[in-house]
């Protein structure tokens, strides 16, 4: 009996060291109003794609009206997973191959496999309820002193190859945010992310498990990663999808490695000019195909290579109406 | 050359006799509202219309206001007879006013005769707020108001809209709260039509809002009834709006106007951050200042159809037809 035990153990462990082999993404959404059960679904169905690997992070989007709802949401994905790892924001919306969600959703992100995930969180930043045409400099500077704060404790910064940072900071300003994380990090660290919905009332950032305002949150990935990163502008319906097939399509062929993720943190504003949701998701697939895992959230500003022209497209920026399209491969 | 000298000089002649004031520019510009704060870099629309029977060719420079960044500075046009076109224009940096006006300039070079066109510009947009209807206006404080005068009377309109309800305060200025004082408003989809025709069916959600007894909201169209219906003085009684909350408030001087309505029972909208949608709205004051038309703070021209607006029993209508209900708007975040 010990004997068997033992070699069950060891194929079991064989077995997971085989699956995790590089990195892991993985990806799930679900819809219900009930929220627990929409964030429960979504955990459920992840885990049974992941196949046993343990996530390492989750990046938890949802799009519930308020904050009890969103609470239950991340409940329900803590019946599945540890809290400790629930990470993430809300948003106007979301898409995943399984389609576009914007009402009473959550889809999340897993990270796993043989891949370095460090996590740094800063809340109390001292920007809430500040405003950019009356309290300029206090902002500016609160923001700032977030982002440095937040870059401050990735120990390993040096050797990231994408940091995904998630804030309730919105366009314009999330800006001052990404540049108090680049006086620690450098401008050459390919940076993505998105701000989180800023509607009244619904402007959190999800750390272990819990909903926060006034703060952000930085997921560093460390370890043999190949990281393209596009940034598309669009501001009509036409634009919004002939730049997301674009700008999907210039991320896969900037990337030799085989491709293991696509992440796209797109913006509402884009959202809000479709005339059709699923347009600008069926213009991604056209471009990365409908296997490869798919992440995409529409957000309050984005971070990523700017697309207006008179900025420099390999450092990365906050900025509003883009689509930031990354293709990670191993 | 000649021949568009002929044509300006009909406009001209035309221009007299309607005692119209402007100089006669043979391209008609109006310049849409935003539909989302300026500061967030949105998009800047212009329609231009050729109002001659020759091909116009012209140059136009905006200016908007001092330390905006607009692309592209200048613009060539090309439009046939009678045509008309939307142009475009990236406001790249902008910031936004407290009171809400914005105003802006176009020059437009036509060969070589010049002429301008002045506007002042809203933010005509409809921030996410839940407020509560309850004759308490100082929730209100963070939507984006619209203001006109009439007569030296003042109104001003704001919005709010979230998953469940689209909501709307309105402030009116008026010596008193009468009986046959009302709101008239209509909401309808983004680039939305008034249809000239009485066989057509409607666009728009079309609502009355009366000051009687705290306050009654009646829905008189929806999308897809018949227009036939328009020109009928209907009992209002007949159409109460459902799931409606209403709270009219006198304060003063003001008539305070708070109402919500279910927006899930308006799903044509396709209600979004950053969607736009149709709306105008009328104040009815017929022992004050008359009709009050917030479609005349947006350069609109004259409603193309008697169809725009639908009349009910007890409804005084001045002898020049309102303006057009489709005033370009839209749903946009929380401001802060």
């Amino acid at each position: 009996m010990t004997h068997k035990l033992v070699t069950i153990t060891l194929v079991s462990l064989l077995a997971n060291t085989l699956m995790a082999a590089g990195p892991v993404f993985e990806t799930s959404m679900a819809e219900n109003e009930n929220a627990f059960n929409a964030g429960q679904t979504a955990a459920r169905k992840l885990r049974d794609k992941l196949k046993g690997v343990t996530p390492k992070a989750l990046i938890v989007t949802e799009c519930f009206e308020d904050r009890a709802q969103k609470a239950d949401v991340l409940k329900g994905v803590a019946s599945v997973f540890p809290k400790k790892i629930i990470h993430g924001g809300s948003a106007y919306g979301m898409y995943t191959q399984a389609g576009v969600l914007d009402i009473d959703a959550v889809s999340i992100l897993a990270i796993g496999g043989e891949l370095g995930v460090d996590i740094a969180f800063v809340d109390h930043m001292g920007a809430a309820g500040l405003s950019l045409e009356t309290q300029k400099d206090q902002l500016v500077n609160a923001l700032r002193q977030g982002g440095k704060t937040l870059a401050q404790q990735l120990a390993e910064s040096r050797k990231g190859m994408l940091l995904i940072l998630i804030g309730d900071a919105h366009s314009p300003k999330n800006q001052f945010l990404l540049d108090g994380v680049q006086t620690v990090v450098g401008k050459t660290l390919p940076i993505t992310g998105g701000s989180v919905c800023k509607n009244a009332g619904q402007n959190f950032v999800f750390h272990q498990g819990e909903l926060t305002q006034d703060s952000a949150i930085a997921i560093l990935l460390t370890g043999s990663l190949e990281v393209s990163l596009v940034g598309r502008q669009a501001k009509s319906n036409d634009q919004v999808i002939s730049t997301a097939r674009e700008g999907a399509a210039t991320a896969m062929k900037s990337i030799k490695a085989k491709p293991a993720a696509f992440l796209a943190f797109d913006c509402g504003g884009r959202m809000g000019k479709l005339d059709r949701l699923e347009d600008e998701l069926e213009a991604i697939q056209a471009s990365v195909g409908k296997e490869i895992p798919l992440y995409g959230c529409y957000c309050a500003g984005e971070f990523g290579p700017s697309d207006t022209g008179n900025t420099d497209t390999s450092t990365s920026t906050g900025c509003g109406w883009h689509i930031m399209a990354s293709v990670l491969g191993h | 050359m000649n021949t568009l000298r002929t044509a300006r000089i009909v406009i001209l002649l035309m221009s007299s006799i309607t005692g119209a004031a402007e100089n006669a520019c043979p391209v008609r510009l109006r310049v849409h509202n935003f539909t989302v704060n300026p500061s967030t870099g949105p998009v800047s629309e212009m329609t231009a219309t050729n109002l001659t029977n020759v091909p116009v060719r012209a140059e136009l420079r905006a200016h908007y206001p001092a330390g905006w960044v607009v692309a592209p500075a200048t613009q060539k046009l090309s439009l046939a007879p009678g045509e008309s076109t939307v142009l475009s224009l990236a406001i790249e940096k902008a910031m936004d006013s407290i009171e809400n006006i914005y105003p802006m300039t176009l020059d437009i070079l036509v060969g070589e005769d010049h002429y301008t066109h002045t506007q002042h510009l809203v933010c005509a947009s409809t921030p996410y707020y839940r407020p509560a209807i309850d004759g308490d206006l100082s929730e209100w404080n963070d939507a984006i108001p619209v203001s006109m005068t009439t007569r030296d009377k003042t109104t001003v309109v704001r919005s709010y809209w979230n998953k469940k309800q689209f909501c709307l305060g309105v402030d009116v200025q008026e010596d008193a709260l009468t009986d046959h004082d009302a709101l008239q408003f209509a909401l309808a989809p983004g680039k939305s039509k008034t249809p000239t025709s009485h066989e057509a069916k409607s666009t728009r959600y079309e609502f009355v809002v009366t000051g009687r007894e705290g306050g009654t909201c009646y829905q008189l169209l929806s999308p897809g009834d018949l227009l036939t219906q328009v020109s009928d003085a209907r009992d209002l009684n007949a159409f109460p709006a459902k799931d409606a909350t209403v709270r009219v408030v006198r304060k003063g001087q003001i008539t305070h106007y708070e109402l919500a309505l279910n927006l899930r029972a308006m799903r044509a909208l396709r209600a979004t951050a950053g969607r736009e949608y149709c709306f105008s709205l009328l104040v009815h004051d017929p022992t004050g200042t008359g009709l009050r038309d917030l479609g005349s703070i947006m350069r609109l021209h004259p409603a193309e159809s008697d169809l725009a607006w639908s009349n009910w029993k007890g409804a005084r209508w001045p002898l020049k037809k309102p303006l057009d209900n489709k005033v370009e708007f839209g749903f946009c975040s929380s401001i802060h």
